[in-house]
């Protein structure tokens, strides 16, 4: 697919962001293609989330691929620092686990290049 | 912190509730959707006879349709709602044929397409457009489903096709060919902008298409007027069916709020929550906060703007009923009652010191279609929206001029260029606090 790595790009960059503002002082990023399917994986150490922030962050996260939506305004994602766009990037995913623990926030993203609908 | 919370995969439909919303099946929310679309067919025949819809049609079919062309004048009111039923039809059909999920933006394209069938699209100038971006989807070898919304919000340029048909006075064969080749360019280069001018204003012009169908406009009726072809000014509008046509909109506004109620299982549940949100680009009210919670936020937007337009005496017809459909289509996708009401006072406001009168057309589509800026007020606070409103009445009704009024989201291409201006500015004093 067309532009399949900026799109990439713009998923760690909303996610990254979000690390950041939630006041991750370490965070790395790790990224896996296997197939078709690219697997975003991003760590961040030091953060500091409520439960409601993170149900937020799932619900935004696990709202189901909406390819239409992606190909008109993907390329807002990860554009502005000021504002989130995790429900965006919820629309670009196919898949994302959540882990949190003792301030470690583990979030991992799957992306079909073909997607679904 | 000590928490921890393990591994969620990523639900399939109906599988799970996403942030604990009321779910609606898909085939519900398309009978819903495809019930309104013959509704508004079939309240063709409440108007005029068929015989007079048919002859409505064919003048509606032939018009150049540029802005401002009012169907219920150039055609009468049943042959404007008979096309307007018929394309929301056929957007749902296309939109079902692609598997596509009846969410926010589409019943937001769905409303659009069926609004402004009521003053410019038509069964005759969409297809061309519709053909132009699938042509762009095929030479990318993608999926027509991937495209689809820019297909449908894309018929803003409409009118092209229509006004190069018949409105410049070329031999009717070739003047059809060149109207639909244009057509056919405007479609196939939409995808590619539309995707990139989003950047342009942040997602705060909810009218992403307006603005892009504003530049493609402007470059195309550029190209005309280098041979010297030019769209002469127009404003056709019918008057005098305010009472029959506001008890037709209060049966449907009052229909969708009480189907919404009983979807949202018989109560407002969750309404204060939709509220809080700023409405900015991309906040699909149905995939967050849930169908039924989104009809009846749709329908009190009817409501209001009705309510609005017959405050201040002005004339509902095909292109006020058009705005509000519009209204109603985005209460799925960014625009709620407390986004939309500062947006809405500021342009009121400016039309009371400006130049022009509160309750003529331009004005009025002004406060409705200005609802696109409604996030500036969502995420900047009421103030930012009333400039919003007041910058925006100025500037749209300096523009038309660009794009020949091909462009029937002449509001969402302001939009886009007070939103660029703007925010910047807001987010700057922002910081400053």
């Amino acid at each position: 697919m067309s532009e399949h790595q900026s799109r990439i790009y713009k998923i760690i960059n909303e996610i990254t962001n979000y690390m950041l503002k939630a006041g991750s002082k370490n965070c790395s990023i790790s990224i896996e293609k296997v197939d078709k399917s690219v697997y975003i994986t991003l760590v961040g150490r030091s953060v500091v989330l409520s439960s409601n922030e993170i149900q937020e962050l799932e619900d935004a996260l696990s709202i189901q691929r909406q390819q239409p939506v992606e190909e008109y305004l993907w390329e807002l994602a990860g554009e502005n620092e000021n504002y989130d766009e995790l429900n965006l990037v919820g629309m670009m995913i196919d898949e994302s686990k959540i882990k949190y623990d003792d301030g470690c926030l583990t979030i991992t993203v799957i992306r079909r290049e073909d997607g679904e609908v | 912190m000590q928490e921890s919370i393990g591994v969620k995969l990523k639900s399939k439909e109906g599988e799970e509730d996403v942030a604990n919303i009321i779910e609606v099946k898909e085939e519900t929310k398309y009978k819903i959707m495809f019930t309104f679309g013959v509704f508004v067919l079939l309240s063709s025949l409440l108007f005029n006879s068929p015989s007079e819809i048919y002859s409505g049609l064919l003048n509606i079919l032939l018009d150049p349709s540029i802005l401002v062309s009012d169907y219920m004048a150039i055609g009468n009111i049943g042959a404007a709602l008979f096309n307007s039923g018929a394309l929301i039809i056929i957007a749902i059909v296309i939109a079902k044929i692609n598997r596509v999920d009846m969410n926010g933006t589409t019943l937001a394209v769905v409303f659009t397409v069926g609004g402004f069938a009521l003053f410019g699209k038509n069964l005759y100038n969409v297809w061309s457009i519709i053909m132009g971006v699938y042509l762009y989807s095929s030479y990318k070898k993608e999926k027509f489903s991937k495209v689809i919304l820019i297909a449908l919000f894309g018929t803003a340029l409409a009118p092209l096709v229509s006004q190069i048909s018949f409105g410049i006075g070329f031999p009717i064969v070739q003047a059809i060919i060149l109207g639909n080749i244009f057509g056919l360019i405007a479609g196939f280069v939409l995808p590619p902008l539309a995707q990139h001018f989003i950047k342009f204003h942040q997602g705060f012009n909810i009218y992403n298409m307006g603005f892009t169908a504003g530049m493609v406009g402007t470059f195309l009726m550029a190209i005309l007027r280098a041979f010297n072809i030019e769209n002469e000014k127009r404003l056709i509008i019918a008057e005098g069916y305010n009472q029959v046509l506001s008890i037709y909109l209060a049966v449907i506004f009052a229909s969708i709020i009480i189907l919404g109620f009983v979807l949202n299982k018989k109560s407002f549940n969750g309404y204060k929550g939709l509220l809080k949100r700023t409405g900015r680009l991309v906040q699909d009210f149905v995939l967050l906060d849930g169908f039924g919670l989104t009809l009846i936020n749709m329908g009190l937007l009817g409501v209001i703007t009705t309510g609005y337009i017959l405050l201040v005496r002005g004339q509902l017809n095909g292109p006020i009923i058009g705005g509000i459909f519009t209204v109603v289509g985005f209460g799925a996708f960014g625009k709620h009652i407390k986004n939309v009401f500062p947006v809405i006072v500021g342009v009121f406001l400016s039309s009371l010191i400006m130049t022009w009168d509160v309750n003529t057309t331009g004005p009025l589509l002004a406060v409705l279609f200005g609802t696109t800026l409604a996030p500036i007020a969502g995420e900047f606070g009421w103030k930012a929206g009333i400039i919003a409103g007041f910058l925006h009445m100025a500037m749209v009704m300096n523009i038309g001029y660009l794009h020949g009024g091909v462009n029937l989201y002449n509001n969402g291409f302001s939009g886009g260029l007070v939103a660029a201006a703007l925010v910047p500015i807001l987010e700057s004093l922002k910081r400053r606090e």
